[in-house]
């Protein structure tokens, strides 16, 4: 046990720094939070924004109370979470208002907002320059072609299996849930494991060369309707030759149906093909 | 068109402002204001939504009967806060814009303030960020929606499961899939769309709030603490793993009310309760946010005790009240029960 304890300090204190990340967050917090046990004056702020917070922020390095959070009621993937219990932006936002507050002329004040606002801007990150933070596609905010695949895919009133490609694996059923996959999600995570996803077929999908007899075979033993292949992707052998016959082609995709699918004609005729 | 977004747009701002009057009627003078009508209406929502939805979930029953039932509680949570609490309206409305006694520099914050706000909200529906974790939420929501089990198919690929407990407590994802049963507008949307400005409004009045508390003295003071605050949250992009990430990012996801929403409304409570200004309705509502804390996360089942616990101790000692901590392990009944359930199913 005290072997896991020690395990389970070292573990806060490595989610502590990655907590802490590119800026200066906690040094910010944590120089607010020693302004305030020498100079807050007021009782009630000082249970609340002193005494509490600093009760959180020992308790979450104490290694018997991070042992057993991470170890019996919490874990260790979101174990970092409890210092969101401390509100830091509150604690140095708050010091910032005071110390202002102390200044008596009007100059010394603006300047020292602006030195301040400077500050809490160049020791952060800009959530809006975060490049996975883009301009939405559609009201959906998923990537267009997934939509543009799912529609196809759809046959209404009815369930349907796909063989996705990775990237689009984590939004197809947030659009259109009526689409089952033999793999998800969890494919994608290596720490996880595999939760009941097929991960044979993924690797197949996922290969510098999909061999097509190879996937096929896979895909009919789980009763797959429809193959997404990449147009970038190797295929050794084609689709057709196995029975799965293109029905649909999109600007980086091409989408292949099991001709034996019970929706094989439904679709054919809804996409005019002849 | 029209008619589903003036039904969202009367689901997400006009039913939680009506459902918040009856609480607020009930609280101390001093906190009788429309951000902390609109904040109580919320935790309404949320803790009777917890409270209504677990027992469907646990029992499997259809999605569709729990959503009935809820439409006649919020039904019955507007009746009573616009038959118990419209006499309030007008004290709110005074409370909150005093804009004529304010200097100068005071309102040219304000306005400052409130732009940067609304400037997030606008991008928050503009600009999207693909969180590998929708593929488990906002797919479970989607499923939700157009089918009628709860956590009873795997999000990830369709196929029936068993009950999914680490989730099941925390049904947020069913909280939207009930928004988008009743307006016809797909679960996704509303996550994306319209759930994450919202709640970027709602995360905002309870900091609002805070600084009410925190400034007692000098409210002139208040629009210059937000803005500093909207600048922490628009800069705190430093990791994965802050609130701040968390709240532009994952708006939609328990997860991220609890850090944006219940910790917060948790600071707000306890200096309620260190100025003395807990009245039946803010005794009522700490109770709500036990629920609510629950209803974002699973954590929040835990979260919440050990933050009041801890509260409880250092007031109890600075107050030389004991009573305290009783007050406060009542408050925490709703943690207990679904901490006990979580672990029986577990």
């Amino acid at each position: 046990m005290l072997g896991n304890m020690m395990e389970a300090f070292r573990m806060t204190i490595d989610m502590y720094r990655k907590f802490s990340g590119v800026g200066m967050v906690t040094v910010f917090f944590l120089a607010a939070l020693g302004y305030l046990w020498f100079w807050e004056k007021d009782k009630g702020i000082r249970m609340i924004l002193v005494y509490l917070v600093t009760a959180v922020l020992v308790l979450f390095f104490f290694p018997v109370f991070s042992y057993l959070a991470i170890y019996h009621f919490l874990d260790q993937e979101v174990y970092y979470r409890f210092l969101w219990l401390m509100p830091m932006g509150v604690i140095v936002c708050y010091v910032i208002v005071r110390i202002f507050e102390q200044f008596e002329s009007g100059k010394k004040r603006v300047l020292f907002s602006i030195v301040c606002g400077v500050m809490l801007m160049l020791q952060g990150s800009f959530i809006y320059s975060n490049p996975a933070v883009k301009r939405a596609e559609n009201a959906y905010h998923l990537p267009q072609s997934v939509i543009d695949t799912a529609d196809i895919l759809h046959v209404e009133g009815d369930w349907v299996k796909a063989v996705v490609p990775s990237e689009m694996v984590q939004f197809i059923r947030q659009y259109d849930p009526k689409i089952m996959m033999p793999y998800g999600r969890d494919m994608l995570v290596e720490s996880w494991d595999v939760q009941g996803g097929n991960r044979e077929m993924y690797e197949a999908m996922e290969a510098d060369i999909i061999h097509a007899q190879y996937l096929v075979l896979l895909c009919q033993q789980e009763r797959v309707d429809y193959i997404v292949a990449r147009k970038s992707s190797q295929i050794g052998g084609s689709f057709e030759e196995w029975g799965f016959m293109k029905i649909a082609s999109l600007e980086e995709y091409d989408i292949y149906m099991d001709k034996h699918s019970k929706f094989y004609d439904q679709k054919r005729e809804e996409l005019g093909l002849d | 068109m029209i008619i589903q977004m003036l039904m969202l747009a009367g689901l997400l701002f006009l039913v939680p402002f009506l459902a918040g009057l009856l609480p607020v009627r009930f609280m101390d003078d001093r906190h009788k204001n429309l951000g902390m009508v609109y904040v109580s209406g919320w935790l309404v929502l949320f803790a009777l939504f917890q409270f209504m939805i677990i027992p469907f979930i646990v029992a499997q029953k259809d999605f569709a009967d729990a959503a009935k039932l809820y439409n006649v509680l919020m039904l019955i949570a507007v009746l009573a806060g616009l038959l118990l609490g419209a006499k309030m309206i007008k004290e709110c409305f005074v409370n909150t814009f005093r804009f004529k006694f304010m200097e100068r520099g005071s309102r040219i914050l304000w306005s400052v303030v409130i732009v940067l706000i609304v400037l997030q909200m606008v991008t928050a529906v503009f600009m999207q960020y693909l969180d590998g974790d929708d593929a488990l939420y906002v797919a479970i929501s989607a499923q939700t929606q157009s089918g009628d089990g709860m956590y009873l198919k795997n999000p990830y690929y369709g196929y029936a499961q068993e009950l999914d407990v680490r989730h099941a407590l925390s049904p947020v994802p069913i909280f939207i899939a009930w928004i988008g049963r009743l307006t016809g507008i797909h679960a996704t949307i509303l996550s994306h769309c319209f759930i994450g400005p919202v709640f970027l409004l709602l995360m905002y009045a309870l900091y609002g709030q805070i600084a009410k508390r925190l400034f007692e003295d000098r409210p002139q003071n208040i629009p210059l603490f937000l803005l500093f605050l909207n600048i922490w949250y628009l800069f705190g992009n430093v990791s994965l793993y802050t609130a701040e990430t968390f709240a532009y990012t994952r708006t939609w996801q328990g997860k991220a009310m609890f850090g944006n929403l219940v910790v917060p409304a948790m600071v707000l409570w306890m200096l309620f309760v260190v100025r003395d200004e807990m009245r039946c309705g803010e005794w009522c509502m700490l109770f709500a946010l036990s629920a609510v804390a629950a209803f974002t996360t699973s954590t929040g089942i835990f979260m919440f005790p050990i933050f009041v616990a801890m509260a409880g101790l250092i007031l109890a000692v600075y107050k030389k009240k004991l009573v305290i901590l009783f007050e406060f392990a009542a408050c925490c009944i709703p943690s207990l029960v679904y901490g006990i359930l979580y672990l029986f199913l577990k």
